[in-house]
């Protein structure tokens, strides 16, 4: 009886084993999981800032007959009544960005405040994405506060203090935000319903160095709305390489 | 690779047919000066039941594959942000094919002709898991049911080893909707008499290679159909 009961049991093994297989693989744990997809939404929203915030000072520049060289410079300005209209083109992308600022005829050196519209695709139209303040008497800071939609579903809105220069030794311009914060959101504007949102404001300068952010530290607070949770992370910055701290 | 056993299992099973079926023709030669007499006498059987049970057991095919990933059913793989948050502090363990299952009666009309029913089960198994704790926090296995009538031809058939095809139609269920589905034995051998083997190759819910053991009873000794 026991060599019948041995041979069952192996054959049901022998038959699971012929006929079990793996179908999908499985995913590694990953306790950093959260930081980085809150620091990705956040890293987002400073790029759309930050793509938005050159071209202001690409402009205050060219103003100022200041040029920044082939690398930064975006193509066919034209000028009507103080409404610039521009392009600029990152390589590989099939559309050119056009902005429209209206400087109101003022420099931001001289205290003017302009207003920011963009298209993102030559049958979209130009909407608004933020007002800008400049500091009277410099010629290369300015307030900007944004609306970025970047062409993706989530709402960011952003405030930020910028500064920047040309560093003449790397041949680079460097941006710094000296002081940064906003929000992040699912919903299509700021009076929807949102089911989740994230804050975040920097504690240290953002400091961007050829277009990427190259140092700074910022606070990342996530709340669920849905759920009543929350979430606190900090981000640091050093050497483009990014850390989370809990 | 597991499909390969199944064709050498297969291969084999054929083999002990073809012992088998060699036996049961009795060659006798009767010479005289003018002329030579071959009789060939084929042995019939006399072992003829009227009703069989198989348990079987199969190997992954597209049918199962289509019921478990949830049938005519196309999940939204798209997660908002807030849903990866959710999940962002667990993993999934593998998703694994664990067999499709199956148990059936046939009612043996003709020698030629049997039909009867099968039920088969297939599942497969994945667990959302804490990342920290590893406990088990979601079970993510898929189900698969059928119930299906059955027609089963037997197209070479000795006492002790049988060859078929068989067709069957019915309903899948993966406990969310239910829908027609069939299924097809393409070839088939049993061997054995009242207690057999089986092997068989074909497509759908049972897989596309089964192997089993069934259980032929009511043996009505002399009939003949």
């Amino acid at each position: 009886m026991r060599k019948y009961i041995s041979i069952l049991v192996v054959a049901l093994v022998a038959l699971f084993t012929a006929t079990s297989c793996q179908l999908e693989s499985g995913t590694e744990p990953n306790p950093n999981k959260a930081n980085q997809l809150l620091w990705r939404r956040v890293e987002t929203a400073l790029n759309g800032q930050y793509e938005h915030a050159q071209m202001v000072a690409w402009l205050n520049d060219y103003m100022q007959g200041v040029d920044w060289g082939e690398t930064y410079k975006p193509i066919d300005v034209s000028e009507n009544e103080g409404v610039y209209t521009f392009s600029y083109s990152m390589s590989g992308d099939y559309y050119a960005t056009t902005y429209r600022i209206n400087t109101g005829g003022k420099r931001l050196n001289e205290g003017g405040e302009w207003v920011v519209y963009v298209k993102y695709g030559a049958y979209m139209e130009f909407a608004k994405i933020g007002v800008v303040k400049g500091v009277v008497g410099e010629n290369t800071k300015f307030s900007i506060e944004c609306e970025v939609s970047h062409q993706t579903p989530h709402y960011n809105a952003l405030q930020s203090e910028v500064e920047y220069w040309f560093n003449a030794t790397e041949e680079l311009y460097e941006f710094t935000y000296t002081t940064c914060k906003g929000i992040s959101t699912d919903a299509e504007n700021a009076t929807d319903s949102m089911e989740y949102i994230i804050e975040f404001e920097a504690t240290e300068p953002l400091v961007y160095t050829d277009k990427t952010l190259w140092s700074g530290k910022i606070d990342i607070l996530y709340k669920d709305n849905m759920a009543g949770t929350e979430r606190n992370v900090t981000a640091e910055i050093e050497r483009r390489f990014v850390t989370f701290y809990n | 690779m597991k499909c390969c056993r199944f064709v050498i299992a297969l291969l084999v099973a054929l083999f002990v047919v073809q012992g088998t079926v060699a036996q049961k023709r009795t060659k006798t030669v009767v010479q005289t000066d003018s002329t030579m007499v071959i009789t060939t006498v084929r042995v019939v059987p006399n072992f003829a039941p009227k009703h069989d049970f198989r348990i079987g057991v199969g190997s992954l095919s597209l049918t199962t594959l289509f019921a478990l990933d949830g049938g005519w059913n196309i999940d939204d793989y798209y997660y908002d942000f807030r849903q990866d948050m959710e999940r962002a502090d667990t993993y999934l363990t593998p998703r694994t094919f664990v067999g499709n299952y199956s148990l059936s009666y046939t009612y043996h009309d003709r020698r030629w002709l049997q039909y009867g029913g099968t039920v088969t089960f297939g599942a497969s198994t994945r667990w959302r898991k804490d990342a920290v704790t590893g406990q088990k926090i979601e079970n993510l296995s898929r189900y698969a049911l059928a119930v299906m009538p059955s027609v089963r031809f037997v197209w070479f058939y000795r006492e002790k080893v049988q060859l078929y095809s068989s067709i069957s139609l019915g309903l899948v269920t993966d406990f969310d909707e239910a829908y027609v589905w069939g299924d097809m034995t393409l070839v088939g051998c049993s061997f054995g008499r009242k207690v057999f083997g089986f092997v068989e190759l074909g497509g759908g819910m049972a897989g596309s290679a089964r192997i089993g053991l069934g259980y032929r009873f009511d043996a009505c000794r002399n009939s003949k159909k």
